[in-house]
């Protein structure tokens, strides 16, 4: 292995981690499908590292892949599954609540509910947004033109708004 | 819930879930989980391009040098052009899988025209696959029962071929009918969703 290609993915991994979570995550159908799928999505990162050549940021191009392959992972989801191993080495502690954290974790549960139930289109956009990237990054991603982004995020958080509003 | 909030509430997960690993460990894990997968692709490739090239092919060569009969030799060189046309068919079908790290729109156009291209094999999989095969299994068996000189009335008295007849049927249906299944309940389900969202990405 490329010592140097091993050292940049895992410094945008710890760099990235949470943010491809997320994504994933409103992917997922439960935490079991998003690690799996996380996990999926390190693979191909890491496949796909050698091609890199560095035209945009290397966040940009993982969150990318993320998409990418969670779309394509709904598809595959068993047969994927059981192919291949799990991936050991990599842990996701949830962490203890007291009353305040209890309130918050169950605001972020209906978020990402929301999220689940928008169309992927709108999903792969929202989570894009959520995570405070600049339109030309979104577009970079996404492959639409920015001032279509601006007009499809105004649509979708006002979807959002008021999905939450249903359910909090 | 104003916008500034809604972001703060997505962002606050590491609050409730740490993703933890161990550098190291998981380079090894991540590459060996690679690794694995290119075997049960190379497996793959192997059972369905191998066993023609490398069983079927010699088998036949063999047949060529052995059988006397001209067109049983015939028989036997076209379906070792079959098995090459089948291979280049199968390997072809295999290149330009969508490309992970392009564009989310690139990405879903390359993934239809990929499952198009995927359909239109099984689809014509009576044309390609089952009818070239059908046609070499007939050419040598007329070459090996030497049917060309023989009259109809002793044409009709071989049992052996009205035995083979009725399965070689059976069995060009079965692969027709898994392939068409194939195409309706895998591909066109993937590709209407495909088409769905490259068309809601492009709407204004």
């Amino acid at each position: 292995m490329d010592k140097n290609l091993e050292n940049t993915f895992l410094d945008a991994l710890e760099a990235s981690q949470d943010k491809l979570f997320r994504i994933c995550s409103s992917y997922a159908k439960d935490a079991d499908d998003a690690k799996d799928l996380f996990q999926e999505v390190l693979v191909n990162i890491w496949k796909a590292m050698p091609s890199f050549n560095g035209n945009s940021a290397l966040d940009t191009w993982m969150y990318r892949i993320t998409l990418n392959v969670s779309l394509r992972h709904r598809a595959n989801l068993i047969r994927e599954k059981n192919r291949r191993g799990q991936i050991k080495s990599f842990t996701i502690e949830y962490l203890g609540h007291d009353g305040e954290h209890d309130q918050n974790l169950k605001k972020l549960n209906v978020l990402r509910n929301c999220v689940r139930m928008l169309n992927d289109a709108d999903k792969a956009i929202v989570t894009l947004y959520l995570e405070e990237l600049a339109y030309k990054e979104i577009s970079e991603i996404t492959g639409l033109k920015e001032n279509t982004i601006a007009v499809r995020i105004k649509r979708i958080k006002e979807k959002l708004l008021h999905c939450l509003n249903d359910k909090l | 819930m104003i916008e500034n909030e809604l972001i703060a509430l997505w962002q606050s997960s590491p609050k409730h879930e740490q993703i933890k690993f161990e550098r190291s460990k998981l380079m090894l894990e991540v590459q060996d989980k690679l690794d694995s997968f290119d075997r049960a692709v190379k497996r793959r490739d192997w059972i369905e391009i191998g066993a023609a090239i490398f069983i079927v092919v010699p088998l036949f060569a063999y047949e060529t040098y052995r059988q006397p009969n001209y067109l049983t030799k015939f028989g036997a060189i076209w379906i070792i052009m079959y098995c090459f046309y089948v291979t280049y068919r199968l390997l072809k079908a295999k290149k330009n899988k969508p490309q992970e790290n392009c564009s989310y729109l690139e990405y879903l156009k390359q993934s239809k025209g990929y499952l198009e291209k995927q359909k239109n094999l099984l689809q014509n999989v009576t044309y390609w696959y089952i009818l070239p095969a059908l046609i070499g299994a007939i050419i040598m068996l007329t070459g090996m029962s030497d049917l060309l000189n023989k009259s109809w009335q002793e044409i009709i008295r071989i049992k052996k071929l009205w035995k083979m007849l009725p399965i070689m049927i059976l069995i060009t249906v079965f692969i027709d009918q898994i392939n068409k299944r194939a195409v309706k309940k895998e591909l066109l389900p993937r590709i209407k969703k495909v088409n769905e969202l490259i068309h809601l990405m492009e709407e204004k």
